[in-house]
């Protein structure tokens, strides 16, 4: 009995304990799966992409036999990159033999780019202006190379706050304008792949790899951030099918570097490649040093249009063993040499052309026959009524101007001083002439000739005037004023001495 | 003195002697049961040193106190440091081992938030948080240089690292970030790693369908779902933050503040962030 009533105490005790307990708690929690995390220990950062040795750099020697190629460097177009970003490639250019110049003044960029062999712009975020696209175009028919690079993160973001102008700061618009004659464009993106990447999405491991001389022994190149190009003429790398751009964001194969049809001008839509230690990454250092090597190639033929900076070389001035200095001659001769040495150029005289030097020739009219073999090539017809008629001079087998990779030709053995300078007792007689092709007839006592011929032997340029005054002051007048009052055709310059030329039938 | 027949009095004294004490003392003892308790837990700032202390304060409360039965995080973060982002989500994954933890999803869920977002058990949104933009981001070390006035026992001593394994460091997490996001949704998650980690920020709505999320509700509903997950009914809710006594939250400068005044969406540090960082007009 008294059990019972125990068992019954216990009982109502518990009641109020059971259904508080139910009616608050009615399951025990277990998770429904184990709690995982990841396993960090496991996780391995990507590994760098194998370097492969750099080709081997050209023998001193045959880097010295090139004249000096010059690379103009764009910084006048709000290029958002430095000098020492592109020492990477600037280094190995000027390794191969090149100098590198700055463009630093607008106003001085179309005299600076005469004397320019290639051209490079990076990162430029000011639109060029038509006329400094026009002088590149021009530059580029003239046998000029082009190199422009743009980069995403070197590109003003265009935003509907800002203006118009603003949205054409950016560098694919910017270049999209010095590139539009060349049938090659930048696209406004940005290109990515989620799936092959260099240890970000925006690093691009570059193995389609087109045959040309700018990739050659290239394998691999990683770009960490490009544009891609949405013309390409002769595409040199592209991306993977799995890489997007940020345009579509769909996958799809994208050209990131390429030439234009003549091959001289390179669109490159990355610039951090260049960037240490990006540049030692892969075959960048290789693609890099083919960069270079394409704006440091063969040194473009210059024009007369060009001068000053019609000599590549050394120059020599003509001037016989046996001739007796005097001073209207000195005197040309040191403002020449003074104008030369602004570009780096010496300038020494010698009895006949020297080898692996330009050539210039001092000379009269009356002395034509034996200017002959540096005549010849223009078809002059000089007319001499004081030298006994009409002399047009007919080139001959000994006359011939001097052929590709021939030796430079050398001069008459009568030529001397005396005879290319004239004297100054015997003017040239009025009614005097000389016809040039497609320009007309001028008269030559108060004409000078600037002739200019650019074969990969040599540079040749002549000045011809009438008389030894004349010649002074034609001199004077190119160093002083260049080409500016002349008239020019071709590679033939007619400048007016002492009194207006005056130009009959041609 | 014989037996005699109980009186009336007599069977109220035994009926209360074996059966109203125990019951009154069932009852008081039943008191000692603890009423369940949803703990709540408040982001509603960037993960960083301060609020990440707090909040693993309060989950380390949680795990320690039977009572609190399951959690709620009530977020609306843009995300903040990696570190402290993984502190929390490492306490969490303690907890979740004895209570379950359900996010809710106020304004944002970005970053370093989805994060903690991928550590719980469940995860509701309203159809126009935002959700997602899973990645890190950083701003590179400098490139490596000497100074006149400097002096350090290394090349990296001053810079930490250097800018080519900063980036592929930078991978590591990504790849830890995405094995979060897939163990923590499992079956749930309906999109492949190449849409996981393009960092994109989706609505509620997107990343529902995409099982980033679970439901589209309401705290009240977190709260329901919380102690569904914990078999508790009549419960309450308390804010951690009280119960575990920490000072009312006072936010310290993880953000740069401009010369003028204007506070910027950019850390004030550098290194690297589980952080969503809003385009702005202007870069810091």
């Amino acid at each position: 009995m008294k059990l019972t009533r125990i068992l019954l105490a216990a009982a109502v005790l518990l009641v109020p304990l059971a259904a508080r307990t139910l009616w608050f708690y009615q399951g025990i929690y277990t998770p429904a799966q184990p709690i995982l995390t990841p396993d960090y220990e496991s996780l391995q950062p990507p590994q760098s992409p194998l370097s492969t040795p750099l080709p081997p750099s050209p023998a001193s020697a045959a880097v010295s036999e090139r004249p000096q190629t010059n690379l103009l460097v764009d910084f006048t177009h709000g290029n958002w990159v430095s000098l020492k970003e592109l020492e990477a490639l600037t280094q190995p250019f000027e390794a191969l033999g090149g100098r590198t110049v700055l463009s630093t003044d607008p106003y001085t960029f179309a005299e600076q780019l005469k004397n320019a062999d290639a051209y490079l712009t990076a990162a430029a975020t000011i639109p060029f202006t038509a006329q400094e696209a026009q002088l590149l175009t021009s530059f580029v028919q003239r046998g000029g190379r082009l190199a422009v690079i743009c980069d995403p993160t070197r590109s003003y973001a265009a935003s509907p706050t800002t203006d118009a102008l603003m949205a054409l700061s950016s560098c694919t618009a910017s270049a999209n304008l010095l590139l539009q004659p060349f049938d090659l464009a930048f696209a406004d993106d940005y290109l990515y792949n989620l799936e092959e990447n260099d240890g970000n999405f925006r690093h691009l491991i570059l193995t389609d790899i087109q045959d040309s001389p700018l990739t050659q022994g290239v394998q691999q190149v990683i770009f960490y951030a490009a544009h891609s190009l949405k013309s390409s003429p002769q595409p040199l790398l592209r991306t993977s099918p799995t890489t997007r751009s940020s345009l579509t964001d769909t996958p799809a194969q994208s050209v990131v570097a390429s030439l234009d049809a003549s091959g001289q001008v390179l669109a490159v839509g990355d610039l951090s490649f260049l960037q240490t230690p990006n540049n030692l990454m892969a075959d960048n250092q290789q693609w890099i040093a083919r960069i270079a090597g394409f704006l440091a190639s063969d040194p473009r033929p210059r024009t007369l249009a060009e001068y000053p900076y019609v000599f590549q070389r050394p120059v020599t001035l003509l001037v016989p063993a046996d001739q007796t200095l005097e001073k209207g001659f000195i005197t040309t001769l040191g403002a020449a040499q003074r104008q030369l040495a602004l570009l780096n150029l010496p300038l020494t005289t010698a009895a006949q052309p020297v080898d692996g030097s330009d050539t210039l020739i001092l000379g009269l009219y009356q002395d034509y026959e034996k200017l002959a073999p540096y005549l010849a090539a223009f078809d002059l017809e000089i007319n001499l009524q004081s030298g006994g008629g009409i002399l047009p001079p007919t080139p001959t087998e000994e006359a011939a101007p001097p052929a590709e990779n021939e030796a430079a030709p050398t001069p008459s053995p009568e030529l001397n001083l005396e005879d290319l300078l004239g004297s100054l007792e015997t003017p040239s007689a009025s009614g005097d002439s000389i016809t040039i092709p497609g320009l007309g007839s001028v008269e030559t006592a108060s004409t000078g000739l600037v002739l200019y011929q650019a074969q990969p032997s040599g540079n040749t340029l002549i000045l011809l005037a009438a008389t030894e005054e004349g010649l002074s002051e034609l001199a004077n007048m190119l160093t002083s004023l260049g080409l500016s009052t002349c008239a020019l055709q071709d590679n033939i310059a007619v400048c007016p001495l002492t009194g207006a030329a005056t130009f009959g039938q041609g | 003195m014989s037996d005699s027949a109980p009186t009336p009095f007599g069977r109220f004294r035994a009926l209360a002697g074996w059966i109203l004490l125990p019951l009154i003392a069932g009852i008081l003892l039943s008191l000692l049961i603890p009423k369940p308790i949803i703990g709540v837990i408040y982001l509603k700032d960037a993960i960083y040193d301060g609020s990440a202390q707090d909040m693993i304060t309060q989950l380390i409360y949680a795990r320690e106190h039977p009572e609190v039965r399951a959690v709620v995080l009530v977020v609306n973060s843009p995300g903040g440091t990696v570190t402290d982002t993984e502190s929390v989500y490492l306490e969490m994954a303690r907890l979740r081992q004895t209570k379950p933890v359900v996010m809710m999803v106020e304004g944002m869920a970005a970053s370093g938030a989805y994060y903690l977002a991928a550590g719980s058990d469940y995860v509701l949104a309203k159809p126009s948080s935002l959700v997602g933009n899973i990645g890190i981001i950083g701003y590179l070390p400098e490139s490596p240089s000497v100074q006149e006035e400097v002096y350090s026992t290394g090349p990296y001593k001053t810079l930490g690292y250097p800018r080519d394994t900063f980036i592929r460091d930078m991978d590591t997490l990504k790849q830890g970030f995405l094995k979060a996001v897939q163990l923590g949704r499992g079956d749930r998650l309906k999109i492949g790693p190449e849409v996981v980690l393009r960092g994109e920020i989706w609505t509620g709505t997107t990343a529902l369908k995409y099982g980033l999320i679970d439901a589209i509700g309401t705290q009240s509903q977190a709260f329901d779902q919380a102690a569904a997950m914990a078999h508790i009914a009549h419960y309450t809710t308390a804010d951690l933050r009280t119960l575990t006594g920490l000072p009312i939250f006072v936010t310290s400068p993880f953000y740069y503040q401009a010369p003028d005044g204007r506070m910027t969406p950019y850390p004030n540090q550098s290194g690297l962030f589980y952080l969503y960082v809003p385009p702005t007009e202007e870069q810091p």
